[in-house]
């Protein structure tokens, strides 16, 4: 029973994870709490929901061409909203307040055209068999989604710690300005940024739509509640933080539910957010307040 | 159309600008400090289900229930404002967001809340006059506050706070004091909302609200006490010039406080920008 | 009057002032020059508080200032202006100043409230009060103009008037000529020497040369975190240690 919970909370914590990574690459790089990230993640699923029931692509090619929808939606958001506010050198709130413009733009356009209610991805598409293990009961498609998140964030993290590309943004993320001497096209690689996470975010999207069952225009707003408490669990910026928080955060709801009871399960990620920030505003793994990509 | 009659078509309407017209201005306090808050939204909540609990349950004068209405939520502020106002920027924003995502989850887990039902047949005690007045009474308050040594304390921190400290100004007392008054004034307008709407449900006060409530002194401006209100206005008209699109109506919000920060980043009413036009 | 010992600061592993020990008399100037980068405003920063001290203790007016918020050092009368001037530039010139006074305005929430006579009066006198500090600096006829518009020069005479608002009994300049052309220096020096008839104490961070030994009764030289040199003017313009600091230094300007 307590190991089960534990696969369960590792496979729930690395989505959260997955998400959190996109979030925080943002605010690593822009310097830019992008709140509109829960609204890519939710069209991100809807557009491989579409892609799979409209178009009948198969899954595997549905889920990169999604993935690539979405950081084109990041991409353009960051191009239409966040470049102008940087021209502008715009107070720090200003991006903040425009990219929850943006979130609720978007739950709003999906609701509207998509209607409220709950859809689901095609189940034939998926072996519903599962593979014991010892006590272990692991569903094929648990195991799928957490090995394809924590893919994804390997690859991730591959890109920042060993590639050039990887040095350059965390220039970057060091000093704009001091990155642009040195001859890096800064504006490029916050292009990019922008791109990669909410690429990142539209891949949660659709591994939470599949691994609950459900797809909603109102998914995306309490997964930015999570990936916000994830990313400050870890520190802000700081991206093993937040796949620690993500993890962190994924194991603290399976127990809350497991052990005290579901109603409160919403709270938790934001009590744990607000005694977090009172008491170590700097993160929960994050060394210092120093951001590190 | 006699009096009467509009009166009845129109008067949630017309109390409704009133009450948004108190919150946008509780959130232009904090705003004008150079906080953001998004912790309005629950202080209006925790306002309008104490004052509905005092009529419904206890069956209290109502001028009591707005008071405790009134005051819960400032203790409240109060008692979580002192450790959260020492987080700044994006990291206040989160905190008091979170907050108000504790605050929905207690109520809709209460029993004296009435869970997710809410509560409902809440007596229907608050007339055009109740607004007026508490919205008079507001204005009063900010207008002296804006034009007295309080006022330009705000302004100083929002403008950069360290230098305002070493000016003798004791930026977390005046802070709290915005934080506090700015919880206050949401919970009085939750009290006057609760007893004309009747009833009141947790999910009135959430994310979506506070973000409602935060267009509004977006929109409108910060620069004086017409903008929040002039906001306030125009939101709460919106969705009744926009009937045909009533599943778009969050769109519009949305659509709004993009437009605004790329574009009119002091909002609709900005006396400095009238003057640069009466110049030209 | 302020007096520092053994003062250090340390950020990360750097130290940026090393074992400072400085005695400020009352009703002096008192100038402190170095190198760029030697820890100058580092000291004005330990003073007013921004941040503690690694090590070593602050006196002021045999009280230590140690663990004081800013806010506090400054009720205690310390006030000061910036290297990188920092002005509240949305706001006109005389509420820059009124600010200064802040603390100085001695009405309650329920004067303001009321707007009794008390609070009329109180604030009419600050205006008041606020002007001639303008025209102390010479931007009595700006008054009303936002501090964001000001030339550079002016900025820095606001900050000073800013500063005085406060009614300090020891004032902490920090390059009040950087920037600015021959006459602006000369009317800022009578400022100075005018503050010092007002029996105030002057701390003073300046680059200028002529200004300081013109201006100050005492300099104390830092470099490298460390104070060395302290004395009168002329002595130190013949101190082999001060030529050697600034040797390879670009010409102080």
């Amino acid at each position: 029973m307590f190991a089960q919970q534990v696969v369960n909370a590792i496979s729930l914590g690395s989505v959260y994870a997955l998400f959190a990574l996109g979030f925080t690459l943002v605010f690593g790089i822009l310097g830019v709490i992008n709140l509109s990230h829960g609204g890519i993640f939710m069209l991100g699923a809807y557009a491989a929901l579409f892609l799979i029931t409209r178009f009948e692509i198969p899954f595997w090619t549905a889920l990169p061409l999604a993935m690539l929808a979405a950081g084109l939606l990041g991409l353009l958001i960051d191009v239409l909203v966040l470049r102008v506010l940087r021209k502008r050198e715009a107070p720090h709130l200003m991006p903040m307040i425009a990219t929850i413009g943006a979130a609720i733009l978007m739950t709003s356009l999906s609701q509207g055209f998509f209607g409220s209610e709950t859809r689901r991805f095609p189940l034939e598409l998926f072996d519903q068999e599962s593979f014991s293990w010892g006590p272990l009961t692991i569903p094929v498609l648990q195991a799928g989604i957490t090995a394809l998140s924590v893919l994804l964030m390997l690859l991730m993290i591959w890109v920042l710690r060993r590639t050039r590309l990887g040095q350059a943004l965390r220039a970057v993320s060091e000093s704009p300005k001091a990155a642009a001497l040195l001859g890096i096209p800064v504006e490029r690689l916050f292009h990019l940024t922008s791109f990669a996470a909410a690429a990142l975010g539209g891949a949660a999207g659709i591994l939470i739509g599949l691994s609950f069952d459900a797809i909603s225009p109102f998914m995306g707003q309490p997964m930015l509640h999570k990936g916000i408490a994830a990313i400050i669990l870890g520190g802000l910026g700081d991206v093993r933080g937040a796949v620690l928080g993500g993890l962190f955060l994924g194991v603290a709801e399976v127990f809350a539910v497991t052990f005290l009871s579901s109603e409160y399960r919403d709270a938790l990620s934001f009590g744990l957010l607000f005694l977090v920030l009172l008491w170590r505003p700097q993160g929960l793994f994050g060394a210092s307040a120093t951001r590190s990509a | 159309m006699d009096w009467s009659s509009w009166w009845e078509t129109y008067s949630t309407l017309v109390l409704s600008i009133g009450v948004y017209g108190m919150l946008a201005l509780s959130i232009y306090l904090t705003l004008s400090c150079g906080l953001l808050s998004l912790a309005n939204a629950a202080f209006m909540g925790i306002g309008a289900y104490v004052s509905a609990i005092i009529t419904l349950q206890y069956e209290w004068p109502f001028a009591v229930a707005l008071l405790l209405g009134t005051a819960a939520p400032a203790t409240v502020a109060l008692l979580v404002g002192i450790p959260v106002l020492r987080l700044s920027g994006v990291y206040l924003a989160m905190a008091t967001l979170g907050f108000g995502e504790v605050v929905r989850v207690v109520l809709l887990n209460l029993d004296i809340t009435g869970g997710p039902l809410g509560l409902n047949g809440i007596p229907p005690l608050t007339s055009g006059w109740h607004v007026l007045l508490a919205l008079a009474c507001t204005i009063a308050l900010l207008q002296a506050m804006r034009r007295s040594r309080i006022g330009r304390a705000f302004e100083a921190i929002r403008e950069d706070e360290t230098a305002a400290r070493l000016m003798g100004i004791a930026t977390d007392r005046v802070k709290l004091l915005a934080f506090v008054l700015g919880a206050a004034i949401a919970g009085l307008a939750g009290g006057l909302n609760a007893h004309y709407t009747f009833t009141l449900s947790p999910g009135n006060f959430g994310f979506e609200n506070a973000v409602d409530i935060l267009t509004m002194a977006v929109l409108g401006g910060i620069q004086g006490l017409l903008g929040p209100l002039l906001g306030g206005a125009i939101l709460t008209l919106l969705p009744e010039l926009l009937r045909g699109l009533q599943e778009f109506r969050m769109a519009a919000n949305g659509l709004i406080l993009i437009v605004v920060v790329l574009f009119l980043p002091h909002g609709l009413w900005d006396p400095g920008r009238f003057r640069r036009w009466l110049k030209k | 009057m302020l007096k520092l010992e053994n003062l250090s600061r340390q950020f990360g592993g750097v130290r940026a002032l090393d074992d400072v020990t400085l005695t400020i008399p009352p009703g002096q100037i008192y100038g402190l020059i170095g190198p760029n980068g030697a820890g100058k405003t580092t000291v004005f920063n330990l003073v007013t508080g921004l941040f503690p001290p690694s090590g070593g203790t602050l006196e002021y007016d045999g009280r230590s200032l140690l663990g004081l918020p800013p806010e506090r050092i400054a009720l205690r009368g310390i006030a000061r202006t910036f290297q990188n001037i920092r002005l509240f530039q949305e706001m006109t010139l005389i509420d820059n100043v009124i600010v200064g006074m802040h603390a100085h305005l001695p009405y309650n929430f329920l004067d303001l409230l009321l707007r009794t006579t008390r609070f009329r009066e109180i604030e009419r006198k600050a205006r008041t009060r606020a002007l001639q500090l303008l025209h102390r600096v010479g931007l009595g006829p700006l008054c009303e103009e936002l501090a964001g518009n000001l030339s550079y020069g002016n900025q820095r005479k606001l900050e000073i008037a800013r500063a005085l608002a406060s009614n300090p009994r020891l004032l902490l300049l920090d390059e009040p000529v950087a920037g600015m052309n021959a006459t602006e220096k000369n009317e800022i020096m009578s400022l100075i020497r005018s503050l010092k008839q007002d029996r105030l104490t002057v701390f003073m961070i300046e680059h200028d040369m002529r200004f300081v030994m013109g201006l100050c009764d005492t300099v104390a030289v830092l470099n490298f975190g460390r104070i060395i040199a302290e004395g009168k003017p002329a002595a130190i313009q013949a101190d082999p240690a001060v030529i050697e600091a600034y040797l390879g230094q670009e010409e102080p300007a």
